[in-house]
Parts: C-alpha cells; structure tokens; sequence
C-alpha cells in the first residue's frame, strides 16, 4: 500500500512554521520519502496568520499542496478560525489556545512544555513529537536522524529532548488516541 | 615618444562628428584621448561606458572598449563592468540630463559606493539631443524650450552633490581649459575610487542662443569670466547667486574603494568559515 | 551512485544552479518573493571567487549584470513583477546588444504592488512584450524544484549560445516551495560557454548580421575590442542607421532563435497518448493539472497534460499536435486574462477550449480543474 501523508500548520508569524514544516519534510526523507513542503503568509515578519503544509509520500508528489490533511497542527489561536471547518484531527497548543472542546481536537500546552526544557523556540517541535503519537506516518527514529543531520550535536539534542517530549506528553494525556 | 593628440584612440573613418559647430564635446573628447596618451593606456584596457544625448554619442569616435547603454543608467553598467573585471580602467561617459537628472539616483549611489570609476560629465545646462529641454544643472530663470518664462526651478551643484555623497576625486573645468580638462581626467584616473569631473560646456544652438549667448564666442568669453578658481572665486561677494563656478580640484579623500572593501569582506567570510570547519 | 537528497526550496535550487552553470556575479534589489536568491548569492558567491552586489534599484541591477557578463562573467538577477518592469528598458539593451544574461522574476499578484505575497502567472505576457521595439526573447517556467535547478542551468546555456537574455519565471509556489532533490554532480549537466573570438584582432566583429548568426562575444579586457551599443549599429558597433543595416539587424535577432527553435522549445508531455481531453498548464499549475488528470484517470476518463516549459517562444507546434488529438482542451492558469489560455488558441484555433482562471492570490487546486473536466 503506498504511503502518503498530508499535514497541515498554522501558527502565527515568528513561530517557526517555516522552520518545522521544513523539518517534517527532512523527517520523511530520512525516511525514504519524497517531500514537498510550502507556506502562505502575509507582508508581516512577526504576527497574523501563517499555514504551512507538507505532503510526503513514496510516490511522485504530484500537487504539494495538502488537499485533505490528514492532521493538522495549531499552535496559536490565529489559526483557530482557519481550521474549525476542517474534518480532520487538530493538535492543539494548550496553552495559547483558549479553544473550547471540540469532538477530534487534542490540546497540549507545547510552549509551557518547551519553557521547562528552556527552550521556547522548541514548542513545535513538541507539537511534532506529539503529532507522531496520533499519526505515526514517520517513526520517531527518523525525525531523530533527521535531527542530528540538520542541527550542530548540542541543538541536535534539545531538539531530539523536544520531540520524545512531545510524544510521551501526547502518550500519557492521549493514550489511544491515534488516528486510525 | 612625442605626443600625437591622442590620436591612436580616435576613429578618424566616421568623421565629421555629428556635434554642432562650437560644441564643447570635441574639446573633452580631445582632453580625454590625450589624458589616455599620456597614462600610455592599452586599448583593450579601458572600457567607456556612455549613456545617451549629445554626449553620450562619443562611442562613435572613440577606439577603446565602448558599451553604449541606456539614458541615466552608463553608471550601474560601468558598476558590473568593473566589479567583474578590477584590472578595467572604466569611464563613464554622460550629461548633465543623463548623468544627474534621469540619473541622479544613480550617481549618489556609486558615488556613496565609492566605486572605482572616472565619469566626465559634460554640463551644456539643458538637453540639447531632444530640442533644449532644462534638465537638473539648468540654473534657476534661464529659458530652456520648456522653461519659456524663465526655470522655476533650481540647479543642482553636481560637484557638492558627489562629494557629499562620498567621492574621492571631484573636479570642475569649463571647455575654456582644454590643458586642465586633461590633467583632471588623468588625476581621476589614477585615483582609486569614485571619480567625477564636472565639464562646463556649450551648448551653442540652444541653450547659448536661448539666453542672449549668440555665438560660441560669445559662450567662451562667459565661461572665462564666469569659471574662476576658488581663490579668485571667494574673493566675489554671492558669487554663486551671480552665477559663478568654482573650478579645479575641489575635493580629494583616499576612502577605500567599493572593490577593496568587498575583497576586505571576503577575507572575512572565509575566516569565519575556515574557523568553523 | 545516486546523489544524496537535499530538502531544496525553488528560490535556493535557482541559485545552486546557476552556480552549477558557471555564473559568478549577481546583482539585485530585495522583493518579495525572491529575495532568498539574492541571500544565497550573498553568502556562496564570496566563496565561489564571485561576487554579489546589492544595487540601489532594479534598473541598476539589470544594468550591472549587462556590463558584468560584458567583461566576461556569466551573469544574473532576481525579481519579481514590479522589479521586471524596471527592468524591461535594459533588458532592452541585452537584446539589441546581444549580451547573455539570466533575469528570474519570480511571479505574485498584482497589479502594482498587488498580494505581493501571494502566487499568480499573470506576467506571462509581460515576459514576452514588457520591452518597447520588435524583440524576442526566451523565457521557461519552471513547475518543480529540480526544473528551478536544471532549467536555471538551461537558460546560462541558451542564453550563451544565443547571446541573449534568457528569463526564469516560476511562480511564488514553486520559487517557495521545498522539495526533496539530488542537484547533479558537475559534470552531469552540459554547459555551455559563449564563443570567443579567434582570428586577427582588427578583423574582430561583435556582431554578424548574417542570417540566424551568432557572433563571438569577446569579453572586455581581451586583446579583442569590443563596442556593445543599445542604438541601431553595424556588425562593428559603430552607428549605421541605414534602412539596409537597420533591415538586416532586426531580422537576425530574431532569426537566430527562430532557426533555432527546436534547441530552445520545450515541453513535456504526461499521458497524452489516447487521451480526448488535453490540460495545457504551465509552473505550479502543472502540479495541480497532473493531480486533477490522476484522479480523473482513476474515474476511466483519458486525461492528458502538457506541460509548457518554453513559455517564450511559444510552443505552439507542440500544442497544435497535442490539441489536434483531443476533443477538449482545458487551460487552467493563475490569472483574469486568459494569457495561456490566448496563446493555446492562435496554436489550435480549432479547439475547444476550457478556461479554469485562479486570480484571488490562493492558487490553482486540483478541485478547480476536476470541477471544468
């Protein structure tokens, strides 16, 4: 059966959404995968709304862009209003996100838990590591690899620290919860 | 070896020149040619880059490297031309509508860039390739055809913009000073760094005749009167408001050109990367 | 051995390879949405014995990379539409003169200022006729990140075969856009290197007015002299406004890419063969058509894409082939005007055509294309 997996982001401006979609996508090559990522933000450098989108596969990607994701991560209640219409399972920050329950919607306050790493720039890759836990399309071990690749070893490390975070947090809060 | 004019670097074969009788721009032509004698400059080393207008014509009758460009624009070719080939001698060839009005932008910048460049400007005070329009050096109340009541507008001070603006070499001479024109452009050649000579120049069908200068004669006498060297120059009270120019050298700096920076600049990218590794 | 995957985006494969091809000089102005070209070309060319410059404006930019490939380097710029106006009166220059140099423009909405982060193909036209004066040029959009790098490398190359400026136009989808690529070994890819003169010094001519003629380029600094001249000149570069010169002048500079063509145009074709209905999409659109023609497949219908890669000159032999098999032809494209969708008609004017416009700064869909099939 071929694999392929749409993920959808959306934050606001000085987040890192740019940063970690592109790692998602190195995360699926060290898995064997192709990789298209993109992003869609306004003229401000920080704030307002920005989505980022990754689609990996082990075929050809055709459109890179996602059509129906099969996940979608949110990190600031900017992007509340953009993805309350979408049929699909929503990881939330908790933390940021005043967002009422809501029937597929999993909160965890990634940027608390990425302060008690001391590092908050870390909060989405939290929300990777726990987005692994309701949908497992890549296992931890390549966004690991993909981590000591990309990163000099010490940021490679906290950034390893901030996925396993991100999972276990989601294991512990969510277990059973995977998508599927 | 005796001096021949300059001769070698002209292009005897298009002759006549299609410049109007009295026109100032033969007589910088012929201080330029005799400025790269007297530099014993090889012809495939030097590059003229010329806008467009009266002056910028001068590729025609020149036997250097020549790029004809684009009006106002000589200087960002002449920029590419140099930052890819440092050993280039390269002038930049332009009027006082190309060279400050459309391409005023322009010479702020690689002035401020102190990019190693010599650019002549020949200043006629109005455009006289399309009919004597005023252009930026036209003075305040002299009638241009588009400027019939007088220009209500003021003259830049070229020669204060550039060097404000962060040149190493300025200098100003009018066409009543052939001998000085020369040594002016070879000064700017052999200094590092942005160079501007400021020619004072007749334009003897249009802007001459529109303000009460008949003939050329008439235009030389008033540049000899006029064009005074700044000790003569203070010595007259609102020299400037009594339409007086300073000429020679008026500004001389040995700031680092823009190429010796970049190369300072590369020295450093590949010690922080050499220092990484 | 295969070359290890690199996560690449558009913009950063565009300048990889243009060093690939050889360019060493850069020069630009910042806008959205190209600016990283110009942060790539920053920080690399220093390394590469190059050099970056960042000019005061986008006239400048255009002129800088004239004069720079005149003394011999291979050269270019980054922009988008806004900037390519500024630049259209040089670009000017680099026809008529002759000088190889490579301009990106990468396309957002306008007009003016517009969504100016936000995709859109509606320069299209502006690549082809933004110039005053009877000109040609080529121009090629990429759709990929690998067609950013290998049709970068393509464009160094015709525009040194050919002495003229060669465009790259993707759209803000494809310039930032990241996908996982493997650039070639050098090496791998041909390039090629503008001919230079070799006989008798006082015999060198910088220009050959003979038909489909391209004259060696000698560089300034060569023992050769050259005159390079934006105004109507001889094959020497010296003013000659005669009708007979100015006749023979104007038909070269397009006769040498017309007598070229099959050199210069390219496509490439995605199921066409059996197929009744024919999508013709060019850049990220391509994306969408191919996604939409997948699925329609999956439903038993025969879809088709071709894919437009030689936006300038147009290829209409290939469209006219590829539409004359097809009972439908559906021109998706990012703008109002029906500027693909133009062109694709004088190519076929026998066909039925099918617009599926995008204007609003989101992009095309396969949805918008599966809702016209």
């Amino acid at each position: 059966m071929s694999r392929h997996f749409e993920l959808l982001l959306g934050g606001s401006g000085g987040q890192g959404l740019v940063f970690v979609s592109s790692f998602i996508a190195k995360a699926a090559m060290a898995d064997g995968l192709n990789a298209a990522q993109t992003q869609s933000y306004g003229i401000a450098q920080r704030g307002g709304f920005i989505s980022a989108e990754v689609v990996v596969s082990d075929q050809e990607i055709l459109y890179p862009k996602v059509t129906r994701p099969d996940l979608v991560i949110a990190l600031h209640e900017a992007a509340e209003p953009h993805f309350v219409k979408l049929d699909s399972k929503v990881v939330f920050d908790s933390g940021l996100m005043d967002s009422q329950p809501r029937p597929g919607w999993a909160g965890l306050p990634f940027t608390d838990l990425a302060r008690s790493l001391n590092c908050p720039k870390a909060a989405n890759l939290i929300a990777f590591g726990a987005a692994l836990h309701f949908a497992p399309f890549i296992p931890l071990e390549a966004a690991e690899a993909a981590a000591r690749e990309s990163f000099p070893s010490g940021a490679a490390e906290i950034n390893i620290q901030a996925l396993r975070l991100g999972r276990s947090e989601a294991v512990k809060k969510f277990r059973g919860g995977r998508l599927r | 070896m005796g001096h021949t004019n300059g001769l070698a670097y002209l292009r005897t074969d298009i002759l006549p020149n299609m410049w109007c009788p009295g026109c100032g721009n033969g007589i910088v032509l012929s201080a330029m040619l005799r400025a790269f004698e007297a530099l014993k400059l090889e012809h495939h080393e030097v590059v003229a880059v010329s806008g467009i207008g009266c002056w910028g014509k001068v590729d025609d009758y020149i036997t250097v490297n020549a790029l004809h460009a684009t009006h106002g624009r000589a200087l960002s070719f002449a920029t590419g031309v140099k930052a890819a080939n440092p050993r280039l001698r390269v002038l930049v060839l332009a009027g006082d509508g190309d060279g400050t009005t459309i391409g005023g932008n322009h010479l702020i910048h690689s002035a401020r860039r102190n990019m190693d460049l010599t650019m002549i400007m020949v200043d006629n005070f109005n455009y006289g390739m399309t009919g004597g329009q005023y252009s930026a050096t036209t003075p305040g109340g002299r009638v241009t055809s588009t400027t019939r009541g007088g220009n209500p507008e003021r003259a830049f001070d070229v020669c204060e913009l550039v060097r404000a603006a962060g040149g190493n070499y300025v200098a100003r001479q009018s066409i009543a000073e052939g001998a000085l024109i020369q040594k002016r452009i070879e000064e700017g050649l052999s200094r590092p760094g942005f160079s501007f000579i400021e020619v004072i120049s007749a334009c003897t069908t249009l802007y001459g005749p529109n303000n009460g200068l008949k003939t050329p004669v008439d235009m030389f006498r008033q540049f000899k009167e006029k064009c005074l060297p700044k000790e003569k120059y203070d010595r007259i009270e609102n020299a400037a408001a009594k339409g007086y120019l300073t000429t020679g050298v008026l500004h001389q700096a040995d700031a680092p050109d823009f190429l010796s920076q970049y190369e300072a600049m590369r020295g450093r990218l590949a010690a922080a990367k050499g220092g990484r590794a | 051995m295969a070359r290890k995957q690199e996560l690449i985006q558009g913009n950063h494969a565009i300048a990889l390879g243009a060093f690939y091809a050889g360019a060493r000089f850069y020069a630009g102005y910042p806008i959205t949405p190209s600016s990283e070209i110009a942060e790539v070309c920053a920080r690399e060319l220093p390394g590469l014995g190059g050099a970056f410059m960042q000019m005061e404006d986008e006239i400048a930019s255009m002129g800088a990379i004239i004069g720079a490939s005149l003394a011999g380097v291979k050269s270019f710029t980054a922009t988008s539409g806004p900037g390519f106006s500024l630049m259209q009166e040089n670009l000017g220059v680099a026809i008529m003169g002759e000088v190889p140099v490579v301009v990106v423009t990468v396309q957002r909405s306008g007009p003016s200022t517009g969504l100016a982060t936000k995709p859109a193909q509606a320069d299209l036209m502006q690549l082809r006729w933004g110039r005053h004066g009877d000109q040609s040029l080529v121009a090629l959009i990429p759709a990929t990140v690998a067609e950013c790098f290998e049709l970068t490398v393509k464009a160094f190359n015709l525009s040194e075969k050919y002495r003229a400026p060669v465009i790259v136009a993707p759209d803000e989808i494809v310039g930032h856009m990241r996908e996982n690529y493997a650039p070639p070994e050098p090496g791998q890819l041909e390039i090629v290197d503008r001919a230079q003169p070799h006989g008798l010094i006082e015999d060198y001519r910088p220009f050959n007015f003979e038909d489909g003629a391209v004259a060696p380029l000698a560089s300034f600094g060569s023992p050769y002299i050259s005159h390079i001249t934006s105004s109507m000149h001889g094959e020497d570069g010296y003013s000659d406004n005669s009708p007979d010169n100015a006749g023979r002048r104007i038909s070269q500079l397009h006769r040498k890419l017309e007598k070229n063509i099959d050199d210069i145009v390219m496509t490439r074709s995605f199921d066409l063969d059996g197929c009744d209905t024919l999508i013709v999409a060019v850049g990220s659109a391509v994306r969408a058509a191919r996604a939409a023609a997948k699925e329609a497949r999956q439903r038993g219908r025969q879809v088709g894409v071709l894919q437009v890669v030689t936006m300038w000159p147009f290829p209409e032999r290939e469209v006219r082939r590829a539409a004359s098999r097809a009972e439908t032809v559906i021109v998706p494209e990012m703008n109002y005007s029906g500027q693909l969708a133009g062109e694709v008609g004088r190519a076929a004017p026998g066909a039925r055509l099918i617009r599926a416009p995008s204007f609003d700064g989101r992009g095309l869909t396969p949805a918008d294309i599966t809702a016209v099939l």
